[in-house]
């Protein structure tokens, strides 16, 4: 696959990473399993509303919104150029990756919080890629740079057309809408981190609140001050 | 387990799996999408029949439901020996597992459906362990020996209990149900003729079922054309496979090596399995051919 890289400002990258890491690893700690659901809800909250605004994104471009244009040009997964990923296939129905470095799992390896990291890898791509392309796509992350003994990330995701409706197949791939025609060229959707900092606050007290009532609004209130 | 028996059980499976290729090939290529889309549903509500039986199984022998059991007591059939690969991690909240030789794909290769098998992978993991876990399991299949390229299967599954209400939780985890006592004795082993014949007429059942609600009599058709070739194969499978063994394809040579009843009317299953006509179709595409082309 020809991917040029977006543009990605490493440092607000870096902050978000290290934000996550400390204000979930603080929550896991302190509340154990009910900790551990807290963050694991609100990592899915933020995939649900990033995932949603991607398609949204891309709606607005008159791109259809499959796995090549969600996955290509931008979006709120780890970019720049700490990120390298090893592209198998990238087509509208098929996403097969390899990523082979990643800032956000470098910052949570460095921190001795893998497990905390993952958990966020297992919640977020699910929920992110869901929103975004339907709740039929197939979304299968084998391998972790934060598991143990994983020297890479992979990534294989499905999205079936027979698996859609009529009007679902339209939507989303080209060859089921006759009179659909593409954009010269595919925007860049620039992440930003800043916002998935701030989201993610507001998230965790959703989701303390959920799981802890008055005494976890208070702890994250405390810890994202 | 004897050669013997090993060999019993591989014919088991490859009945069903070779059944398989053939519907799955008339419904995939003759279908259009509305027959992909059958196929695909088909496998789902097979998947989900599995993974609910062998929830609810576990639970009445007040066994957790979680990734350890899944692989150790909920199982329906027997593993079999064909199978090869390594357990790299095996927790109830976790399992990743590689398989390096998987005989379902093996035989798809053989039969030029490996794109169909692919279709059976994508789908029958998620369904059938989502529902075994209530839902709560994460199941990735990120490489598969059905997929060009891949030389291997990677699965990665995760069940956290914090991503399941409380009730769940106590169902599935030891250790949030206080007062729980694990039964002193293993549950049964399972029994490998009932295990596929309950593999055999629930797919056979629930492609008949798919067929007909997504392409209607046209699809109960292609299911039926793929038996009849299917049948046709088959017999061909049990001659070679007796005369491999210096016996004669008879009738105790197919009533020991298929894991079906010889009489139809004999199968209480079907009670449950008779989906959309589909014990009048196996009688007369599967039954009546096979018997006819071995001659018994």
């Amino acid at each position: 696959m020809n991917s040029k890289k977006i543009l990605c400002n490493n440092h607000v990258q870096d902050i978000w990473a290290e934000f996550y890491i400390k204000t979930a690893d603080v929550i896991c700690q302190r509340f154990g399993m009910e900790g551990r659901g807290v963050v694991r809800d609100a990592v899915r909250m933020l995939g649900v509303t990033l995932g949603e605004e991607r398609a949204q994104f891309l709606r607005d471009y008159n791109m259809k919104i499959n796995l090549k244009n969600v996955f290509t040009s931008g979006g709120p997964i780890p970019c720049g150029d700490r990120t390298c990923k090893e592209w198998l296939e990238c087509s509208p129905e098929q996403v097969l990756v390899n990523v082979l470095s990643c800032p956000f799992a470098d910052c949570w390896l460095k921190a001795e919080k893998a497990a905390v990291g993952r958990m966020y890898c297992e919640e977020f791509y699910p929920a992110y890629l869901h929103a975004a392309c339907g709740s039929t796509t197939q979304i299968n992350v084998g391998k972790e740079l934060v598991n143990e003994g994983d020297d890479m990330c992979r990534l294989s995701v499905y999205l079936r057309p027979a698996n859609l409706t009529q009007a679902e197949r339209c939507a989303q791939f080209e060859e089921f809408d006759p009179h659909y025609t593409r954009p010269d060229n595919q925007p860049e959707d620039v992440p930003d981190y800043n916002r998935c900092v701030s989201l993610f606050k507001e998230y965790l007290m959703i989701a303390a609140e959920k799981w802890l009532a008055q005494k976890g609004v208070d702890a994250v209130k405390e810890l994202v001050k | 387990m004897s050669k013997q028996q090993d060999m019993q059980l591989s014919s088991f499976q490859d009945s069903w799996v070779i059944m398989y290729a053939y519907i799955a090939r008339e419904l995939y290529y003759k279908g259009g999408i509305a027959g992909e889309a059958a196929l695909r549903e088909a496998v789902r509500r097979y998947a989900r029949n599995r993974g609910r039986n062998n929830r609810e199984r576990l639970l009445a022998a007040n066994i957790k439901i979680n990734l350890d059991t899944l692989f150790h007591e909920g199982r329906d059939r027997p593993g079999e020996c064909r199978f090869e690969g390594p357990v790299l991690r095996e927790q109830e909240d976790e399992r990743i597992l590689h398989t390096h030789i998987c005989p379902y794909a093996d035989v798809w290769k053989e039969y030029d459906a490996k794109w169909l098998g692919r279709i059976y992978c994508e789908e029958f993991h998620i369904a059938a362990y989502q529902e075994f876990s209530f839902n709560s399991a994460k199941i990735n299949l990120s490489r598969s020996l059905t997929q060009d390229g891949d030389d291997r299967c990677w699965f990665t599954h995760t069940m956290r209990p914090e991503n399941m209400t409380a009730e769940e939780r106590k169902l599935c985890f030891a250790e949030y149900d206080p007062g729980y006592v694990k039964p002193s004795t293993p549950m049964a082993k399972p029994d490998p003729r009932g295990g596929f014949n309950m593999m055999w007429l629930s797919m056979v059942g629930f492609f008949v079922q798919c067929a007909q609600e997504y392409l209607g009599e046209t699809g109960v058709s292609l299911v039926a054309v793929g038996l009849r070739k299917y049948a046709i194969e088959q017999a061909k499978v049990f001659t070679r496979k007796a005369h491999s063994l210096e016996r004669e394809p008879d009738r105790e040579f197919v009533a020991e090596f298929l894991p079906l009843e010889m009489d139809i009317d004999a199968e209480t299953l079907w009670d449950k399995y008779d989906l959309c006509g589909a014990k009048e179709i196996m009688r007369n595409c599967f039954y009546k051919i096979l018997f006819k082309e071995l001659g018994i």
